[in-house]
């Protein structure tokens, strides 16, 4: 599905990720840890394709294809799926709106008949309720005025409509409380199957007891330093990043 | 221009005394005593100010040189017979009264006047002639002829438009709306003067449209001048939708009075003319008044659009919130000005001001100029403006669920559009707008479809 090989990338001339090997293959849930600053939302962003990361070295394959030319719609519609640690607002754009352009975009792109509207109103009404979304939200502006936690949740509400092949969710947990962080990894759990794989990025074990990785990588200064199974989370709860800031300086190998 | 304007000898201000000493001879003539006088006045003081030019501060940005080289005709008595219900029910507003103009002259086959107790409405002429006192109470009372040209030149020629009165205790079901339709006349532009004058008295309410349209190409100049009076506690909402093509000039005068405890809430729309000037003037005369006046312009290829407001505070304890936003493409050029004075009476006054530009083209030009001149010392004045392009997270996060960047771009913009076309409360008034916005923007965004804006909560 995914695989990313040897990436060094910077943003405004910054250099933040050195040297990123990782293979995601069809059905893997991957974690990604990592201290802030670390380049965990810049390889997200980057792997949506936002214009502003500049890849120096390296290369990154989505099914087999190089993605590093593709404008961030083409990679949309090939299926890869961002939910934003920050959710952008988009004043004045209704929710549904601004999914039902999306989805059709990339329906059309795969040449599917587009939705009409009553279609697409039954599609999000089901979805919503996967994510326990009053139905308010329908017509209310993308983001604007949201809670954090309702932002989130919109997120995985669109990552639902969009049904991706491959999803990045950063930090979706933060800012949700104990109940919508359960109701979040049940809809994520529920959107899990053979074919699609996730990344999720994040700080908290928490949301991996819920949403249980198959792999997880623990990312610093732009690298990943360790890389193993659920266990993993569970040794970075207990003794945090520096036991394995002293492992890699003093070159355990991973 | 190779039209029959360019043959006349005269200059077009000798070209404008010339027709008022027609009418003054004419039409004038059985008029109360009270107008001539002011008609006269008027004509004099457009011949001292003459066209506006850019030296005048009021001006600096809005060059309308292309409007002082026309030799206008002045509306004949021409009869539009061209037209059906057909033909114009695309302005029609759902579940409105109506009146239809076509270069002023009212199409009574056509307009579906209100018919209900308290509503008075008379073309301007009949009310002269019926209520000459009544009007004359309400006549250029808020306006300073000496120093506003058009107004002054409305003043001197008008010789259409509507009287409309709501009487006390009164709240009128449905808007009314008044149709202005420009039409070519052989090719002669013409000088369209209509003077409305809408009275609102205590505790009534008001929904009141203007809309002027084109059916075809043609060079008009539509000087409009609106008077609005809003007695104690009344409440007017007043949309404007200036969508005529984009050869014809359009100049607006819009004067408004309010007192006491009343409310004003306009909405301008903007997006026809090749020159356009809406120069709204308020003024709070009594206390604890509330007024909004938003809009929003759109402006494409070489259009000027300018849109002028002064907001008067004279009482204690007003407010009054003022939005427009502005989306420009091409070449085109916008001006917003926006003036909030606040005498040394008006203490506790509370007026914000905001002013918001989509620049879509490296050509287009805003000049945005927002003026506070406060006198009192306890109030709460504010203003703020943005200048900007799409905004670059924004597209990213549009584009990342799959949406094309032609789409994410148009998308952008009707949001930007409605979130200011929201605060339009009528959903017939604010249906009709979005429409209006949906398929300008299509167009600008060449031809991408935008489905109608969904938020009718
Ligand atoms: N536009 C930019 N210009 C300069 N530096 C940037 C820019 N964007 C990000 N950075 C830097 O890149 C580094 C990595 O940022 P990134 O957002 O990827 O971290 P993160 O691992 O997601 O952190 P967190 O856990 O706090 O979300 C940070 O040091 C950040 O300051
Ligand atoms: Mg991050």
């Amino acid at each position: 599905m995914l695989q990313i090989n040897n990436l060094h990338a910077s943003i405004s001339g910054k250099k933040i990720l050195n040297g990123i090997t990782l293979n995601v293959n069809p059905g893997e849930v991957h974690a990604i840890m990592g201290p802030n600053g670390s380049g965990k939302s810049t390889l997200a962003q980057l792997l949506a394709g936002h214009p502003a990361y500049q890849i120096l070295e390296g290369e990154i394959k989505y099914e087999g294809n190089d993605l590093s030319e593709l404008e961030a719609e083409k990679r949309a519609q090939a299926g890869i799926f961002l939910a934003f640690q920050y959710p952008i607002e988009i004043p004045g754009v209704s929710n549904s709106y601004f999914l039902k352009t999306g989805l059709n975009e990339i329906r059309k792109s795969r040449g599917q008949e587009p939705l009409d509207a009553f279609e697409f109103l039954k599609l999000i009404r089901e979805k919503m309720k996967l994510v326990e979304m009053d139905e308010s939200f329908i017509n209310r502006p993308v983001n604007q005025g949201y809670s954090g936690g309702e932002k989130k949740r919109n997120e995985i509400l669109q990552m639902a409509v969009l049904e991706p092949k491959l999803a990045i969710l950063d930090e979706t947990d933060s800012g949700l409380d104990i109940d919508a962080l359960k109701i979040v990894a049940g809809g994520v759990n529920k959107l899990r199957n053979s074919n699609r794989s996730i990344i999720v990025v994040t700080h908290y074990q928490r949301l991996l007891n819920y949403i249980v990785p198959d792999f997880v990588h623990v990312l610093m200064n732009g690298k990943i330093v360790k890389s193993g199974g659920k266990e993993l989370a569970l040794e970075l709860e207990e003794f945090g990043y520096d036991k394995i800031k002293v492992e890699v300086e003093n070159g355990v190998s991973v | 221009m190779n039209n029959k304007v360019t043959d006349s000898l005269s200059s077009p201000i000798e070209n404008i005394l010339n027709k008022f000493k027609i009418f003054s001879e004419n039409g004038f003539a059985s008029e109360p005593n009270w107008l001539k006088t002011i008609r006269e006045n008027s004509l004099k003081s457009f011949q001292k100010l003459g066209f506006p030019s850019q030296k005048n501060e009021e001006w600096r940005y809005t060059n309308i040189n292309s409007i002082t080289k026309l030799n206008f005709e002045t509306s004949s008595n021409k009869e539009f017979l061209n037209y059906s219900k057909q033909s114009i029910y695309k302005y029609i507003i759902s579940d409105s009264y109506y009146l239809v103009f076509v270069n002023g002259k009212y199409l009574q086959n056509l307009s579906n006047p209100p018919k209900e107790e308290g509503v008075i409405v008379n073309s301007i002429k009949d009310a002269i002639k019926l209520f000459p006192s009544e009007v004359e109470n309400y006549f250029s009372k808020n306006i300073d002829l000496e120093a506003n040209s058009f107004a002054a030149l409305n003043t001197s020629l008008f010789d259409s438009g509507v009287f409309i009165k709501i009487k006390e205790n009164v709240i009128l079901s449905k808007p009314i709306e008044l149709i202005y339709i420009s039409q070519n006349q052989e090719n002669i532009p013409q000088l369209i003067s209509p003077r409305n004058i809408i009275v609102i008295k205590n505790n009534a309410s008001l929904d009141f449209v203007e809309q002027f349209v084109t059916n075809n190409s043609n060079k008009n100049l539509t000087n409009i001048f609106t008077e609005i009076y809003l007695d104690e506690n009344s409440i007017c909402n007043y949309l404007k939708i200036q969508n005529e093509v984009d050869e014809n000039y359009h100049i607006a005068n819009i004067s408004v009075s309010q007192k006491t405890s009343s409310k004003f809430f306009s909405f301008a729309f903007s997006a026809g003319s090749s020159i356009s000037r809406n120069q709204m003037a308020l003024k709070l005369f009594g206390e604890n008044s509330d007024t909004n006046m938003n809009g929003l312009y759109i402006s494409t290829a070489k259009q000027l659009i300018d849109n002028h407001t002064f907001i008067e505070h004279t009482q204690p304890n007003c407010t009054s919130r003022e939005v427009f936003k502005g989306i420009l493409y091409d070449n085109s050029h916008s001006v917003f000005n926006g003036k909030v004075y606040v005498h040394s009476a008006a203490q506790k006054t509370d007026s914000k001001q905001t002013n918001n530009n989509l620049l879509l083209s490296d050509n287009a030009t805003i000049d945005t100029k927002p003026q506070l001149e406060i006198f009192a010392d306890d109030v709460k004045c504010t203003h703020g403006g943005t200048v900007g392009g799409i905004d670059a997270n924004a597209l990213f996060y549009l584009k990342s669920r799959g949406i094309s960047p032609k789409s994410a771009e148009a998308l952008f913009a009707l949001g930007f559009a409605s979130a200011v076309t929201e605060t339009i409360e009528n959903l017939n008034l604010r249906r009709f707008v979005d429409n209006l916005v949906v398929s300008k923007l299509e167009k600008c965004h060449g031809n991408i479809s935008l489905p109608i804006i969904a938020h009718y909560h």
